[in-house]
């Protein structure tokens, strides 16, 4: 059972740390990483099992917002860009927006 | 099956973390892509970004449960309603009270109104007296300055040295007919704390609403409405990782503070602040502030970390700075220098990679020095030569150390060009000079 919950823990830590790495923002990645290595060290001697259970569910929980946040905060990072960059081209496309100056369009 | 699935995902990911890595990781790249690099955001004072947490949470309501929270004939109203609710209980177990005593409004500036003229203008036939100090922010100054025209009488009281307020000023103003004393419990500008618990046992002492504007304060020093004896609390979502447009008001039900709303219409919230609540809103403060509650703690020794790492570091390199108000009782993320014989205009200009500001942002179009140093009796020439820097949740040591290094540099560079700086290095004392004006 401590066997099981060792692994569990494990995994959710790692798969946390992976999905903290896709925030655009340097702020938010920066944040998500600390606070995750944190609480996780802070947590590694809890050794009651109800205790354990809730905070695992309070990580999956924490990691299913962290996938859905990626995915919308990278648009707006991207609009950010520099116009040179492919991306910004592409995404603006996507966005039907365009913020190319009237007078560069040849 | 899965590491064929996952790999091109991974390498895709940090392919992308890599190139999106903010200014401090960015070593060598070429002047076009740093010009096209935002800067850094030293200024939490102001406004602090969205915690994605409390994005997720405001999300649903955003796109799918849109019914009026005030609906009582369905489904979606009843949804958005139980969400409100929700949000209205995280924020009362925040400061300590009761969800029926939590009315949202649109800010802090709202809350602030509210409480201030609502409480002047329903004891007005008894009560014509307000109490408030020199410091506070404009708009519980600018709401005291209305009410002045209305024909209340209102005390400013200075403050000392350091920021925060004489007890026996605020003991020899009240008088019989003083109906409200509002003091701020974290300066914006320089980040003192008052004394809040005192001055509420000396307002229930005498039986004076105590209001305490507290958008600087709440969710990051600890605050209790009960224990303190605060009568109505201004909350603000913005300053607190919460979305901007939202805000509340804490008002005292037992005993009861009455207050004459400010604007009319539905009567939702109790008649006190009339207008749909914005769901997704509420939702976020709601969020950011039980956010604030878990992760203060955490929050705060952090920013204390990093506070005194700005502060050491800037203090060793350079000479004649000057900290703002009250070195002990403070918020320490929010820090106020003064840099003796630098324009602080200039400073900021220097520092353009770095956001920051020399005061509130209400105030930093003009060129005045702020009303704040100049009332803890700064002079003349250091109130123009300070810089408010801000620590918040997501700043991280690079940034900290990225701004002490280009504060250092900027300072001497700009010092080595003032004729004044070379003064004081020759030893002539600047305020024996006799300036002739031609």
């Amino acid at each position: 059972m401590a066997a099981a919950r060792r692994t569990q823990a494990l995994r959710l830590y790692r798969a946390l740390l992976r999905e903290s790495q896709a925030f655009a923002s340097y702020g938010y990645r920066t944040y998500a990483i600390r606070r995750i290595k944190d609480a996780f060290r802070e947590n590694k001697n809890i050794s009651d099992s109800t205790e354990i259970e809730t905070l695992l569910n309070k990580a999956k929980t924490n990691l299913e917002i962290i996938r859905r946040q990626v995915t919308c905060s990278l648009p707006i990072e991207y609009l950010h860009r520099s116009c040179k960059s492919w991306n910004y081209t592409i995404w603006s496309n996507c966005l039907k927006v365009s913020l190319i100056p009237m007078g560069s369009v040849p | 099956m899965w590491v064929l699935r996952q790999a091109p995902r991974r390498v895709w990911r940090v392919f992308q973390a890599r190139r999106l890595s903010g200014p401090a990781q960015q070593g060598g790249k070429s002047n076009d892509e740093e010009s096209a690099l935002r800067p850094l955001y030293m200024d939490v004072q102001a406004t602090t970004p969205m915690d994605p947490r409390v994005l997720d949470s405001m999300l649903p309501y955003l796109v799918h449960f849109y019914g009026n929270p005030h609906s009582r004939t369905h489904a979606y109203g009843w949804e958005s309603e139980s969400a409100m609710e929700k949000a209205r209980k995280q924020i009362a177990s925040l400061i300590g009270a009761d969800p029926r005593e939590i009315i949202f409004t649109s800010g802090a500036t709202e809350s602030n109104n509210i409480a201030v003229k609502g409480i002047a203008r329903f004891y007005k036939s008894r009560k014509k007296h307000i109490i408030t100090t020199q410091t506070e922010h404009k708009c519980v100054l600018d709401s005291c300055r209305a009410l002045e025209a209305e024909g209340f009488q209102v005390t400013y009281l200075p403050v000392k040295k350091n920021g925060i307020i004489d007890l026996k000023d605020l003991q020899s103003a009240i008088r019989p007919d003083t109906s409200l004393v509002s003091v701020m419990a974290v300066n914006n500008e320089i980040g003192v704390i008052q004394p809040v618990s005192d001055i509420g046992r000396i307002c229930s002492s005498h039986k004076i609403f105590f209001h305490t504007d507290a958008a600087q304060a709440v969710g990051k020093i600890p605050l209790d409405v009960n224990e303190m004896k605060i009568d109505l609390m201004s909350i603000s979502g913005h300053k607190i990782y919460g979305p901007k447009g939202v805000g509340a008001i804490y008002v005292r039900r037992r005993p009861r503070v009455r207050v004459e709303p400010i604007q009319s219409g539905g009567g939702q919230e109790r008649g006190l602040r009339s207008g749909t609540v914005p769901t997704p809103l509420a939702v976020g403060l709601g969020a950011a502030c039980e956010l604030a509650q878990q992760e203060m703690e955490y929050d705060h020794k952090r920013i204390s970390l990093l506070a005194d790492r700005l502060v050491t570091k800037i203090m060793a390199e350079v000479p004649d700075v000057v900290m703002n108000g009250d070195p002990e009782n403070r918020y320490p993320g929010c820090i106020n220098l003064s840099f003796a014989y630098v324009e602080g205009e200039s400073l900021l200009m220097a520092l353009k990679d770095v956001a920051l500001s020399s005061g509130s942002a209400c105030t930093s179009a003009s060129l005045e020095p702020s009303y704040v140093l100049r009332a803890i009796g700064t002079d003349e020439d250091l109130a123009h030569s300070s810089i408010r820097f801000g620590i918040g949740r997501f700043t991280t040591e690079e940034e900290v150390d990225y701004t002490v290094k280009k504060c250092i540099q900027h300072v001497k560079r700009l010092r080595e060009m003032s004729p004044l700086w070379e003064m004081v290095q020759d030893g002539i004392d600047l305020k024996s000079i006799k300036w002739t004006q031609h």
